[in-house]
């Protein structure tokens, strides 16, 4: 351990070619920003405007909400997967191995910001929801909370989800011709969250207008948010973590390139 | 001497000074963000969705169904995140993350949703504590180095001082008082004082069934069976770790057929072993064998 | 650059909801009423029939007390689309915990735990409550049925003064002492988190501060790898991890088990409450309705027989905790206090208004018109899966007793003043 071991700022080589934590940084506040606007939302209009479904100030504020939060996730999936579609790159085989290092942890990046989403839609505002529940009769499909959680939130980390899809085919070799499994259970797993809605109200329309949390109706996000585990602790991070070996041992260990070519791409 | 080996090791991984610092990297950008982030976002949700009315209120916190239902179902996490910490790095924290990450969600909702927003009292909504048993599961796996007696002796003491460990942080809610003629406990009377529009009291899962437990030890029989199910489920959950935890690619074949291709680390085949040396103390072995990388299969 | 793309539509996303923020903050009206409206008019109708409900005072200072009352008749035509109430929980509706419960009784029975009602039943209630937060409140009686979720009374306002901080709920325990429950084994619980969380970390910072993944991955490829991670410090302290943990977990639970040597386990009975039943001489039977979606009017045909002594004469029908009320209705039963966006007090109507005598049987037509049909969305019956009515007819006899009828009866929609 120590600082000495992993270099100091003498350390002699150009950590840039590899490594650039500036999207990270940027990615991960901006989330904290909009979703953060979004709680302070739910606070400033959450018990004025938010207890009534049925009267004009709803309409106004929280539905004026809700279409904002459906239209500005498709603005924004629709310009970030269009921008990575757009400035793929077509030349993917012939990547440089630390330009290569350099897109793994970009990518990483992409993850940790999905998974970022995905705290905010499964922990933060999944549990809030509990909370609000006792606070109003639930009266609409579109409550205070549930326009956050289920109309904010979870396209957000969708979007990140497939945007961190589409990074890896578009600049990773090995995911550019083959289809890795973990990553399509990490992220179509969670995306089916949303879809899961529908049984859920469907299920509290009819049959359960109770608040109970553990209630098998909401057991299908469970077995969907599982899927989660395919990726940070699963065979996505394997996966990473055999190709950044693998690179390595080919920029520093003069390693021949067959060794990156398992997976032919 | 050095406390630890870390020297030795990283002489092992044969990286020089600038691939240990893009290692260290890795472990920035991948273990809070991504691996942490992730387990406590989901684990959240599939503890709230599957024991969360046990946890959320102190009068559900019962002899019965709140000390069967919540071991069993924080369990689960960890034997999968366990799996993966362990096999492919030795890693002996996954229930102590996995635990520690549901508290920091819990805890960041109690104080932003349930009293910011909601207005009730941080007492009346205080979640249960397992780190207690999760430090017991990462040290047992840590010193026997198997999953099985991990699951057996592990296990079992993650499950019975589940109720121990809560004693000292809602004993003061078992508590009688009288009210209007009754005997209630504490937490009876605070969740009836606290007004919830939708968890009416017969949403309540608690102390029913015929509980004849004889010599009235109903919080140790529900503990027993609580400990002897979370056995069958944390060896169910190291094989999910295990399946989520596959690292294969599907290749298109010649002829259009898919089929699964795993991803070969260089480091752990012989002929690097014979081109960089070995780990010191182990005899070089040349085989032309090429080897999976543990745990990669 | 992609954190770019993200980082300019989610300042312009926040932008545009600080806007949509703003303009709300300069037209901002209070809050209205509290989602009632919004459950189907078959549920409201037709399941708990509320009357006689009081929020008294309706001005409360925070720590003072206020009563929350009336009476349930329990519809004897209770829908088939709703679960029957054999487990039900007389529950307040307000906007969180505004104010904390200290006593809720049902025909004089305690009702902390859920229990049966009876189809014909008919329950008075009167709830205690504790001002908590301040603040314009709109708070209803609520009836929980186990399968068929809350059906909401009547709304009424209850203003809350003062400051939270002042405010406590001292509950006196059993073996002498009191407790208050806002701050009740606050510090131990944070105590023993902060303390279980620390070492947790600790634990995991243990690992944290030395190469964590690439490095570890690549030495246990490697033969003998496996026996080089495992370091030996690593096992020492696993050992003393343990024993502090077990010896921890014993304090906490030895300590605490001296500190409360008396203790009961959650209780989890049911109130057996006996109903009472509804008195009147007089009997009714619906011939036939109608309600004029135009004309915002529930119109009925009822056949009235008074078997009684006195002449009665109708002054109120009230369902769905909404009241239509004549002058017999007015002279005999208004509450200046009850809400008047829930009642209407020119909403009854009759063709003929002479009383009905003793041994008479008569036909009456009985008319409630008022917008409230519509602003409180009963019109929307049209949509519900049984076209059927319910609830309760008050009459008065001349010293001002009150005879009160449940009714029910299937109704036809006229959807055009023509047809009407």
């Amino acid at each position: 351990m120590g600082s000495t071991t992993f270099g100091g700022s003498d350390r002699g080589y150009d950590m840039s070619l590899w490594y650039d934590s500036k999207p990270l940084k940027i990615g991960w506040f901006a989330m904290l920003a909009a979703v953060g606007s979004e709680v302070i939302f739910q606070r400033v209009f959450g018990y004025s405007h938010g207890l009534d479904s049925m009267t004009p100030e709803f309409e106004n504020v929280w539905m004026g909400l809700w279409r904002f939060n459906v239209i500005s996730n498709i603005i924004f999936s629709a310009a970030t997967l269009g921008w990575i579609w757009s400035t793929r790159d077509r030349n993917v085989a012939n990547v440089d191995p630390k330009t290569e290092l350099k897109r793994y942890f970009y990518w990483m990046m992409w993850l940790a910001i999905y998974v970022f989403g995905v705290y905010w839609a499964g922990s933060y505002t999944l549990e809030q929801d509990a909370s609000w529940h006792q606070v109003i009769i639930r009266d609409t499909s579109f409550t205070a909370s549930h326009i956050i959680a289920f109309y904010f939130t979870f396209p957000l980390y969708i979007t990140c989800g497939v945007a961190s899809y589409l990074y890896a085919m578009t600049r990773l070799p090995q995911f550019s011709k083959a289809v890795s499994f973990p990553l399509v259970g990490a992220i179509v797993g969670p995306m089916m969250i949303l879809p899961n809605v529908g049984l859920n109200e469907w299920g509290h329309a009819f049959w359960f207008v109770d608040e109970l949390f553990a209630a098998p109706l909401h057991w299908g996000f469970v077995t969907l948010g599982w899927c989660g585990l395919f990726g940070g602790t699963g065979g996505v991070a394997a996966q990473i973590v055999a190709r950044m070996s693998n690179l390595c041992d080919v920029v520093w260990n003069n390693e021949s390139k067959d060794c990156l070519h398992v997976i032919p791409y | 001497m050095a406390l630890f080996r870390t020297a030795e090791i990283i002489k092992a991984s044969k990286l020089p000074p600038e691939g240990v610092k893009l290692s260290r990297m890795i472990d920035a950008v991948y273990f809070l963000p991504i691996a942490y982030l992730g387990v406590f976002a989901t684990f959240h949700m599939h503890f709230d969705l599957l024991a969360g009315d046990w946890d959320f209120w102190i009068d559900w916190k019962d002899r019965q169904f709140w000390v069967t239902v919540t071991p069993i179902v924080e369990v689960m996490y960890p034997g999968a995140i366990m799996y993966y910490f362990w096999t492919f790095y030795r890693q002996p924290f996954g229930a102590t993350l996995s635990i520690t990450g549901l508290l920091v969600g819990k805890w960041i909702t109690v104080v932003l949703a349930w009293y910011w927003w909601a207005n009730f009292p941080v007492n009346f909504v205080m979640p249960a504590t397992m780190v207690s048993s999760a430090l017991i599961l990462d040290c047992t796996l840590l010193l026997t180095r198997s999953w099985m007696l991990t699951a057996i002796f592990g296990v079992w003491a993650f499950a019975m001082m589940f109720y121990p460990t809560q004693y000292a942080l809602f004993g003061y809610s078992k508590q009688p008082m009288v009210v209007d003629g009754q005997l209630l406990s504490l937490a009876d009377y605070m969740g009836f004082t606290y007004v919830r529009t939708g968890t009416p009291e017969y949403i309540r899962i608690i102390e029913v069934g015929s509980l004849r437990t004889f010599g009235g030890h109903t919080v140790w029989i529900s503990a027993f069976f609580s400990a002897f199910v979370s056995m069958l489920v944390y060896t169910i959950w190291w094989q999910i770790g295990h399946f989520v935890g596959q690292a294969f690619f599907w290749v298109k074949g010649k002829r259009g057929v898919m089929s699964r291709k795993n991803d070969i680390m260089i480091v752990g085949t012989d002929e690097f072993a014979a081109r960089h040396g070995t780990p010191d103390g182990v005899a070089p072995k040349l085989t032309s064998a090429r080897t999976l990388a543990e745990g990669k299969s | 650059m992609n954190a770019k793309n993200i980082f300019k539509l989610c300042v312009i996303g926040s932008l545009g909801m600080a806007t949509l923020g703003l303009t709300l903050v300069f037209n901002a009206t209070p809050a209205s009423a509290h989602g009632e409206r919004s459950q189907e008019p078959f549920l409201r109708m037709r399941t708990a029939q509320w009357y006689d409900t009081k929020w008294n005072p309706q001005k409360t200072a925070v720590n003072d007390e206020a009563m929350l009352s009336g009476k349930i008749h329990i519809a004897e035509d209770w829908p088939r689309a709703v679960v029957k109430p054999n487990r039900t929980f007389i529950n307040v509706g307000s906007p969180s915990s505004v104010f904390t419960r200290l006593s809720s009784k049902v025909n004089g029975t305690p009702m902390f735990t859920s229990g049966p009602m009876e189809l014909g039943g008919d329950y008075e209630y009167v709830i205690k409550l504790r001002g908590r937060l301040p603040g314009h409140h709109h708070i209803h009686p609520m009836l929980a049925v186990n399968g068929a979720g809350p059906v909401a009374g009547p709304g009424g306002w209850m203003d809350i003064t003062g400051n939270y901080k002042d405010f406590t709920n001292p509950a006196k325990l059993l073996v002498g002492g009191t407790i208050d429950t806002e701050t009740a084994g606050m510090a131990a619980g944070i105590f023993w988190h902060v303390l279980w969380g620390g070492l947790g970390f600790a634990w995991i910072g243990w690992f944290m501060i030395r190469p964590m993944f690439l490095i570890r991955a690549r030495v246990l490829a490697q033969e003998g790898g496996d026996a080089l991670l495992n370091d030996p410090v690593d096992r020492v302290v696993a050992w003393g991890v343990l024993g502090v943990t077990f010896t921890l977990i014993a304090i906490g639970f030895f300590t605490t088990d001296h500190s409360y040597p008396y203790t009961v386990p959650l209780q989890a009975g049911e109130p057996k409450i006996k109903a009472t039943h509804l008195k009147s001489d007089l009997t009714m039977k619906v011939l036939a309705a109608d309600y004029d979606v135009p004309g915002r009017a529930l119109r009925m045909t009822l056949q009235v027989t008074n078997s009684g002594e006195t002449p009665l004469r109708i002054g109120e029908f009230t369902t769905a905790g909404i009241r239509f009320l004549n002058k017999v209705g007015v002279a005999n039963n208004l509450d200046p206090t009850y809400p008047a966006e829930i009642m209407a007090q020119d909403g009854l109507h009759m063709e003929d208004e002479s009383p009905i005598m003793p041994g008479e049987t008569k036909e009456v037509k009985l008319d409630s018109r008022d917008s409230l049909w519509e602003v409180q969305r009963l019109m929307d019956m049209v949509n519900d899966p049984e076209q059927r009515f319910g609830g309760l007819v008050m009459s008065w006899d001349e010293s001002g007793n009150r005879h009160i009828n449940s009714i029910a009866g299937a109704i036809i929609p006229v959807f055009t003043r023509a047809a009407g």
